[in-house]
């Protein structure tokens, strides 16, 4: 009975109507209490946070020993993975980033890896430029002019073929791509003021109800 | 030269070499290694920066007398009730407290900064002033109001309306473009330093 | 697109040269394009380099803070970002610890800790500048634009710590710095829009100017935010990161990083344009066709 009442989504809204309008509240009224209280508060956040993030880990850590247990192909890759997950995470959790272990890990193998990985998509664009960039129309031209004219802005070669480009390039972000990025900007701010102030007085569900 | 420095420039090239053989070769077990080395290696720097920051946040103050503390690291501590499907729902109170405080400050900010800084600035002079300067300040302002009609959805698409928004579909596919040529840079960027990375590690780039 | 055994197959036709290409293993260009950059890393040809009126301000900016002033250093770089702008990173910190610049690091992601750390050690000149009275290193906070806006008004309770566990009211330079207002500037960096929370919390409610050093994939967005007047300048991608070392005056190991740069870019646009023949040549084959 007592964890029914608890788990009701008036005391969620609560909470969160209780937090977000004594942060607006902030904003208009100078109150030192109110004051005192918000800076309190967004400390509260961002500590609150900080525990969020560690989830991640014990989630991982969880799967891992599901999918061991259940014998599933490639099981031996994650048992190696989630001890050099625990090794590292030691070295920094007990040494420090500054120490020598958690350093030598980031440097040469999280570093590596992670750039490797992430540099892996970069030849999908090459592939994708001679398979799926056409200009079939006005759209598409304009799309592709603007873009070919920015990679030659960014990159030294443009001003080697011709001195214009980089004048050009310049041209194209201090005009149409400065007023059409003010434009969505204006746009998405409304959105954000709108979509959050439903979700202080409660109209929205959090992701976690579902 | 150090042997750890030697033994991690042998690690470094190893594991770009997996992680290359996805696309340059097949998928196999040196690239699943690469990838879960990748897995592994991120979420302990996650574990790790959560430990340094409730450390650092909470910790040390709260052993330096600032007891009020307690609560916020309650409702942390909290978050994991996730992993128990029972007590779950205790998950909620502290998201809420979270996000309360971020949409309280992402409203105000969105109002003051993002809506009418950008409004303000919009307002361009178009006499006296030179005549590129005034051509482009028509230009910038047209674009603007082009772009932002074109996410009317509350008229039907037709008439001058019609014509208004196919031309913000053109500004904002410049725009588009833009960002797509400056997004090519960085990703290229990328690519580039892990291979100068490999090379550097062999002694044949520097 | 149409397969080029399957398009033989049903009308009988022979292959096109644009069948030819579709078909064709991708593989094959993803060499061609990790040789071409291997090639440019490995010879050397010198492209000149331009230095733009943002990067040239960026300067000017450090120029103008006072001996003994404190600055915010956010270092929001991942690694994969710390190769394209970690260079800048460097020379920034090395340039204002030389001018006498006192500077608190902290970060809104987790990389970006440690690759501060790599970044200090990396300057020269690091061991003529004491930890905790010249500069000081905090960790990592999560919470993004929360942690920005908590600093507003309360710096010691939002950072709490540093990353050796002394509190700040032990750290002779965070003595005098309680709010954000006590920062002479903030510099962020990084390949997000991190410092768009600095803007939204710092330079607008309280007037703390700030400039920033990002990939080129934001370029789009510190170009409409510098013209908005709210960025002194900022650093983009290694293009930027190699005209700042030649402004400074540091050496820059991105030479070759930029001639390889020009060659993919030339690559690329040269296959937009040979898709785009293609499908022009296909088009046009296919009304013949038709007609």
């Amino acid at each position: 009975m007592a964890l029914a009442t608890l788990r009701s989504r008036e005391i969620v809204v609560i909470i969160l109507a209780f937090c977000g309008l004594a942060v607006l509240a902030d904003y208009f009224v100078r109150i030192p209490v109110l004051r005192t209280a918000v800076d309190e508060l967004k400390v509260w956040a961002v500590l609150i946070a900080a525990f969020a993030t560690g989830v991640g880990f014990f989630g991982y850590a969880r799967r891992t020993i599901i999918k061991t247990r259940a014998r599933e192909p490639g099981w031996p890759v994650l048992i190696y993975g989630v001890i050099l997950a625990i090794v590292m995470s030691y070295f920094g959790i007990f040494y420090g980033v500054e120490g020598t272990g958690y350093s030598w890990l980031f440097n040469y193998v999280l570093q590596s890896v992670r750039t490797a990985t992430v540099a892996l998509g970069t030849p999908f664009i090459f592939s994708a430029a001679l398979r799926a960039f056409r200009a079939r129309n006005l759209d598409a031209v304009l799309f592709l002019i603007a873009g070919v004219l920015l990679m030659l802005y960014n990159a030294p070669i443009g001003e080697v073929i011709w001195s214009g480009f980089p004048v050009v390039g310049q041209w194209i972000l201090d005009v149409p791509q400065t007023s059409v990025n003010r434009a969505l900007m204006i746009l998405t701010g409304l959105g954000l003021a709108a979509y959050g102030i439903r979700y202080i007085v409660g109209f929205e569900e959090m992701a976690a109800e579902r | 030269m150090d042997a750890l420095l030697m033994a991690g420039m042998i690690v470094q090239n190893i594991l770009i070499a997996f992680s290359f053989s996805m696309f340059l070769w097949r998928r196999s077990i040196l690239s699943d290694i690469a990838e879960q080395t990748f897995i592994s290696t991120s979420m302990a720097m996650v574990l790790v920066g959560a430990v340094g920051q409730i450390r650092a946040n909470g910790i040390t103050p709260l052993l330096n007398g600032k007891v009020l503390l307690l609560v916020p690291i309650a409702l942390g501590i909290l978050i994991y009730s996730q992993f128990f499907r029972k007590y779950a729902f205790f998950q909620r109170w502290s998201m809420a407290v979270v996000l309360g405080v971020g949409f309280g400050i992402v409203i105000m900010t969105s109002v003051e900064t993002t809506i009418l800084r950008n409004l303000s600035e919009s307002v361009l002079q178009v006499t006296q002033v030179p005549v590129a300067t005034a051509a482009n300040n028509i230009l910038m302002i047209i674009a603007l109001f082009c772009t932002v009609s074109y996410f009317i959805f509350t008229r039907p698409r037709t008439g001058a309306l019609a014509r208004v928004q196919r031309f913000g579909r053109y500004f904002m596919m410049v725009y588009f473009g833009a960002v797509f040529g400056s997004t090519v840079m960085s990703r290229l960027g990328n690519y580039i330093a892990i291979i100068q990375t490999f090379l550097n590690n062999l002694g044949m780039a520097t | 697109m149409v397969d080029a055994k399957e398009a033989g197959q049903k009308t009988g036709r022979t292959k096109t040269l644009a069948d030819r290409v579709h078909s064709m293993d991708r593989r094959y260009m993803w060499w061609f394009l990790t040789i071409l950059v291997a090639t440019m890393l490995v010879i050397d040809i010198s492209i000149p380099l331009k230095i733009g009126d943002e990067t040239k301000e960026f300067v000017t900016f450090m120029d103008s803070f006072k001996r003994g002033s404190v600055i915010l250093f956010s270092n929001d770089n991942t690694v994969t970002v710390n190769n394209v702008i970690g260079e800048a990173c460097t020379a920034t910190m090395r340039y204002l610890l030389e001018r006498g610049v006192k500077i608190v690091f902290m970060s809104l992601r987790q990389d970006g800790v440690s690759l501060t750390l790599a970044s200090l050690r990396s300057i020269p000149t690091v061991d003529r500048f004491k930890y905790g009275v010249d500069y000081v290193q905090f960790g990592y906070y999560a919470g993004d634009t929360r942690v920005v806006a908590a600093l507003q008004r309360d710096v010691w309770g939002t950072l709490g710590a540093d990353v050796r566990g002394t509190a700040c009211k032990d750290i002779p330079l965070m003595q005098n710095i309680k709010q954000c207002t006590d920062f002479a500037a903030w510099i962020e960096s990084g390949g997000g829009s991190q410092f768009t929370f600095y803007i939204n919390n710092w330079s607008v409610p309280y007037n703390v100017p700030g400039a920033c050093i990002q990939t080129a994939a934001n370029l789009p967005d510190m170009t409409t935010w510098y013209r908005n007047r709210l960025l002194n300048g900022f650093v983009s991608d290694q293009t930027g990161s190699a005209a700042l070392s030649r402004v400074l005056g540091y050496p820059s190991g991105l030479g070759r990083i930029l001639n390889a740069q020009s060659a993919a870019h030339v690559l690329l646009i040269a296959l937009i344009l040979v898709g785009n023949l293609l499908y022009v040549q296909e088009k046009l084959r296919n009304q013949r066709r038709e007609k």
